[in-house]
């Protein structure tokens, strides 16, 4: 698979089809994200690790002058946040070309992901997304008793120090200055911080966005599950709306419309206007 | 306007309606303890007899500074109290009314205590708000003196002669080669039954006559730009292109005929007609003879079409008595679900369709009448729900009633007006304001009227067209408006939208939410940014709800009001957190930290 | 956690009602006129809650919802006009949808997402929004409450109280 890829890479290169190639190298001490240029020059390239490429795609071609053509390495949630920051007017996705790798299985089952593919696979072969029914993180999370959830959420919440590694690290989160450092809604120099101001907020602020790619979960140096915090979200919004963030470049968030131009399924508007109505569970 | 600014505040007893619940005294201590206050004083009833005005000059209104008043609710006097404090001078900005009677007194009367608690949380909101306030910037518009009426039909017609007579400048546009629309399909028009040239030819004269208004036939709008006061029109003929501008634009472009295919055989079996063929037959032919079943509500008032159409009803009944007229001997009847005649003149047209001879059967839409004839309609079968047993008719005949339907289905068919921020409801009519349902829609300087609104009659959509006139020619009246003021429904707009483009990233959450398409991207030095048109926006609001890090924001509602109002709100009394939430339950929870000590919150 | 076992103490908090504590943001047009008409009728609530008027419910965010459970807030209410209604051309949609998003998020994470009441044009007449608001009370009681209300400020001083 990574011979495939040098080989693609090596290509564009060679042919001036691209300028550069971005991608994950080994170095001194570990891999790390590097804009490869040199066709000759490709065989530190390394598919080992996983890290999300997409903001360092906004970053160099924020640098490069305009006619600069960056092809990315890139797995299903590279595509998806790149899709999804060209739709919120950070990058210029035609000036970029996805060299498309797919995860295995086992990468699959560690970040909890259900499409571990690109929409276009150069590398690599589509496994299949992971099982979340199995997982014993997601049922004591997700799906016990509503005081159980509570309190494991509260106790992962605890340990947060207030790092920003899960807003810093996401593809998506992209403002500055960014809500999470106004003192008006988070209080300074509180440890471990609100949950409701600090985590749930920036839960709802990538909501509609996020593509799954688990770097927010990688990034926090106390083990909190934030992939776990997105996922029922994620899940509401495919069956409300048929939308999943990263698919369709086209599609704007459906929580920016309103219920004519984007209907809820199973909604029907006259019906849902008193949310004390409805059966919630325990 | 600055949040150090001073505020005085006076509360007022409401001659005990307030007083006789709440504590004034508590109140007034826990008030006047507050360093955020400059003053407080209590009024018996500042409605009345000027006792306003003249604390207010005794708070210090002449000096600049904030009043702050606790009494009633904004739909009993509050609105009133700003009123007289801005006839002394104290601008609406710098006045917020709490409402401590509606919103407290007279619902917690059983709960002396608790009621004086929530009358300070109220005040200290108000004042919070207040504090906080920021004032939008509102920009003259320079309003062109033209109306643009888009459809030559009886509602637009009378639209434009209405405006014309008045001496506005009209642009009359119509896509067909001429003026008219229904009224040249129809052989006579309900209710009554006029003749259609007898309603059509007064209006082509007029407008013949009137030099103000301008007749664009063979034309269409191909798009609109800008807003209220000033619309940048671009029109498409077969000669070519032009361009004008109009300061209100009225839409009456009308409905289309529902052609009911699929429906009792309409379109196998010769015989079986829509109601707008037969206009076309009376128009032309006189000696139209024979059995005559009319068949109401095809293809409307289902699934597909819930509503009535109004017009299909007064149509069959006029043509019914004409039938009867022509030919005494034949059998009209008209089969139907209901039969909708509102009014006195359309009840008056219906006992003369039975007096004339003419039969009325009632069916079930579960059961609908079947049509018989093999090459030609012979006749029907109905249940009649009335006599409750089946009936045969025999017809030469059968008249579907024609309704009308939008000639769009939804938004996404209609970019030009879409563009102007006029959207169109589930059935794809083009929405007006709610409650009022009057001619004026969500867009400011766009209004609706005829059939393009609703199914409505000739006359009703005539009405209409002169209603739209009169909204039209007030908005287009003066040289130079207020963009605050071009709402007409709502007086003055709450607040304009402003960016801050220092720290907007230019994501377009905004311009995705906007319900105006107020606000748009547009290039800066920056970068893309967001950027507000002052004319269209309405303040709403849900532009700064989407927007991630406060970068648009209504000034008069902004994040740090919203915020310390929270924070406001359940300050009075001594709070101690036993189970929060968030699961620090082993110390205060922060909002509740500085109301530890009996202390506010110093915001 | 400090145990506050004085029987004044103790007699305080049973005689004043600790009643859960609701934020409800009402928009000016259907939620205020049926809160203003609660009001009118003079139709008895518990005092427990304080609104937020705004001019179109569009304006409230997640974020807003988010900082009042912060604040200590029980339960919070939205209050809007009827979806077909919102005079400002649907405004409201939107709200509903993030509203609907936010109350998925709330029952995951075991906060509850009967502490998050929409209430789309079901409360512009009085006894609507009075019966609205006795619901939602009731629905809140069952839940464990953020903050209490102490009458005798030396009771906080400890920082925390137990639930005898």
């Amino acid at each position: 698979m990574l011979d495939t890829v040098r080989k693609i890479a090596k290509g564009l290169l060679g042919q001036g089809t691209m300028d550069g190639v971005l991608g994950l190298a080994v170095g001194d001490g570990g891999v790390s994200p590097r804009l490869f240029e040199d066709p000759g020059d490709l065989g530190s390239l390394s598919l080992a690790s996983k890290w999300p490429l997409a903001k360092i795609a906004v970053t160099v071609l924020g640098q490069c002058p305009d006619a600069y053509r960056l092809a990315v390495v890139c797995r299903g949630c590279d595509e998806r946040a790149l899709i999804e920051l060209g739709k919120r007017n950070r990058i210029d996705t035609r000036r970029l070309h996805v060299i498309g790798v797919a995860c295995s299985g086992e990468q699959a089952e560690r970040c909890l992901c259900q499409q571990p593919w690109p929409s276009r696979v150069d590398a690599g072969v589509r496994a299949q997304g992971a099982d979340l029914s199995g997982n014993d993180q997601v049922r004591q999370y997700l799906d016990s008793d509503r005081g159980v959830r509570l309190e494991k959420w509260r106790e992962a919440f605890s340990r947060c120090i207030k790092c920003y590694g899960c807003r810093n690290a996401c593809p998506v989160c992209n403002c500055s200055p960014c809500r999470l450092e106004d003192g008006l809604w988070v209080n300074r120099g509180e440890i471990a911080p609100d949950m409701f101001s600090f985590h749930l907020t920036r839960a709802m602020h990538v909501a509609d966005a996020c593509v799954a790619c688990g770097a927010c979960q990688d990034a926090c140096p106390v083990g909190i599950p934030l992939m776990l915090l997105q996922l029922p979200m994620r899940a509401e919004l495919h069956r409300s709306y048929q939308y999943e963030a990263g698919t369709e470049s086209e599609r704007h968030s459906p929580l920016l419309s309103n219920y004519i131009d984007e209907p809820a399924g199973g909604i029907s508007i006259p019906d849902w206007t008193d949310s004390l109505r409805k059966n919630h569970g325990s | 306007m600055k949040h150090t600014d001073p505020v005085d505040c006076i509360l007022c007893r409401c001659h005990g309606e307030i007083d006789g619940v709440v504590d004034f005294g508590q109140l007034q201590k826990q008030l006047e303890d507050d360093s955020r206050l400059r003053s407080v004083s209590v009024g018996n009833a500042l409605c009345l007899d000027g006792e306003l005005e003249s604390l207010a000059e005794c708070a210090g209104g002449r000096r600049p500074g904030k009043v702050l008043i606790g009494a009633c609710s904004f739909l009993a006097r509050g609105d009133a109290l700003i009123a007289g404090l801005e006839n002394c001078g104290i601008s609406r900005d710098r006045v917020f009314v709490a409402d401590i009677r509606e919103g407290c007194a007279w619902l917690h009367a059983d709960r002396p205590g608790k009621a004086t608690r929530k009358a300070t949380d109220i005040v200290r909101m108000g004042m919070t708000a207040l504090r906080h306030r920021e004032v939008s910037a509102d920009v003259n518009i320079t309003v062109q003196p033209r109306v643009l009426v888009i459809g030559g039909g009886p509602a637009g017609m009378a639209a434009a002669v209405a405006a014309g007579r008045a001496g506005v400048a009209v642009d009359l546009v119509e896509t067909s080669g001429q003026l008219g629309g229904m009224l040249n399909r129809l052989s006579r028009v309900a209710p009554g039954d006029r003749s259609a040239e007898a309603i059509l030819t007064p209006l082509l004269e007029a407008i013949q006559a009137i030099p103000m208004i301008r007749v664009h036939t063979g034309t269409r709008v191909s798009e609109i730009r800008g807003s209220a006061g000033d619309f940048d029109v671009s029109l498409a003929s077969k000669t070519g292109s032009a361009r004008l501008s109009a300061g209100a634009v009225i839409v009456a472009t009308g409905a289309k005929p529902v052609l009911p295919n699929g429906q009792y055989r309409y379109g196998q079996l010769s015989g079986v007609i829509s109601g707008m063929e037969l206009e076309k037959i009376l128009k032309v032919d006189r000696s139209v003879g024979g059995n005559t079943v009319f068949i109401q509500c095809a293809d409307v008032r289902n699934s597909k079409r819930p509503y009535c159409s109004a017009i299909c009803c007064p149509a069959a009944l006029k043509n019914a008595i004409r039938l009867k007229e022509i030919d005494p001997g034949a059998e009209v009847t008209i089969v139907h679900r209901d039969i909708m005649t509102p009014g006195h003149r359309l009840e008056a047209d219906y006992r003369r369709a039975t007096a004339a001879g003419g039969c009325f059967i009632r069916f079930s839409p579960e059961n609908p009448p079947r049509i018989e004839g093999d090459n030609r309609v012979t006749g029907i079968r109905v249940t009649d729900i009335l006599a409750g047993r089946e009936r045969h008719l025999k017809a030469d005949r059968v008249v579907l009633g024609t309704a009308v339907e939008p000639r769009i289905k939804t938004d996404r068919d209609d970019p030009v007006m879409t563009a102007i921020g006029l959207a169109a409801d589930t059935h794809g009519f083009y929405r007006v304001q709610p409650f009022l349902h009057t001619v004026e829609t969500d867009a400011a300087g766009v209004f609706v009227c005829g059939t393009a609104r609703w199914p409505v009659m000739v006359d009703g959509a005539m009405a209409q067209g002169k209603a739209a006139a009169a909204k039209a020619m007030d908005l287009v009246a003066h040289p130079v408006r207020k963009a605050s003021r071009l709402i007409g429904f709502q007086a003055v707009r709450f607040a304009c939208a402003r960016v801050s483009p220092t720290t907007c990233s230019g994501c377009g959450n905004c311009a995705a939410v906007c319900p105006y398409n107020a606000c748009g991207l547009e290039k800066t030095e920056h970068g893309l940014r967001a950027a507000v048109n002052p004319v269209r926006c309405m303040g709403c609001g849900s532009c700064t709800a989407a927007c991630p890090n406060g970068s648009i924001s209504l000034p008069e509602l902004g994040a740090t009001a919203m915020v310390r109002m929270i924070e406001n709100a359940f300050t009075a009394g001594n709070l101690t957190v036993s189970n929060a939430l968030n699961g620090v339950a082993d110390r205060s929870a922060p909002g509740c930290r500085d109301r530890r000590n009996g202390g506010v919150v110093n915001q | 956690m400090t145990v506050h076992s004085d029987p004044g103490i103790v007699q305080n908090r049973r005689d004043s009602e600790h009643g859960p504590k609701i934020l409800v943001f009402a928009c000016r047009w259907c939620a205020g006129i049926g809160a203003d008409g609660a009001g009118r009728q003079r139709l008895p609530l518990p005092a427990d809650f304080r609104v937020i008027a705004v001019e179109c419910a569009s304006r409230i965010d997640p974020d807003t919802v988010l900082k009042s459970f912060s604040e200590g807030v029980d339960g919070v209410a939205i209050l809007g006009c009827h979806l077909d209604g919102c005079r400002y051309n649907r405004a409201n949609h939107a709200t509903a949808k993030r509203m609907a998003l936010l109350s998925t998020l709330l029952e995951s994470v075991g906060i509850g997402a009967d502490r998050l009441l929409t209430s789309f044009g079901t409360a512009h007449e009085g006894h609507q929004f009075a019966d609205l608001m006795r619901r939602f009370y009731e629905r809140l009681q069952g839940m464990p409450q953020q903050c209490r209300f102490e009458t005798d400020p030396q009771a906080v001083s400890g920082g925390g109280v137990d639930h005898a």
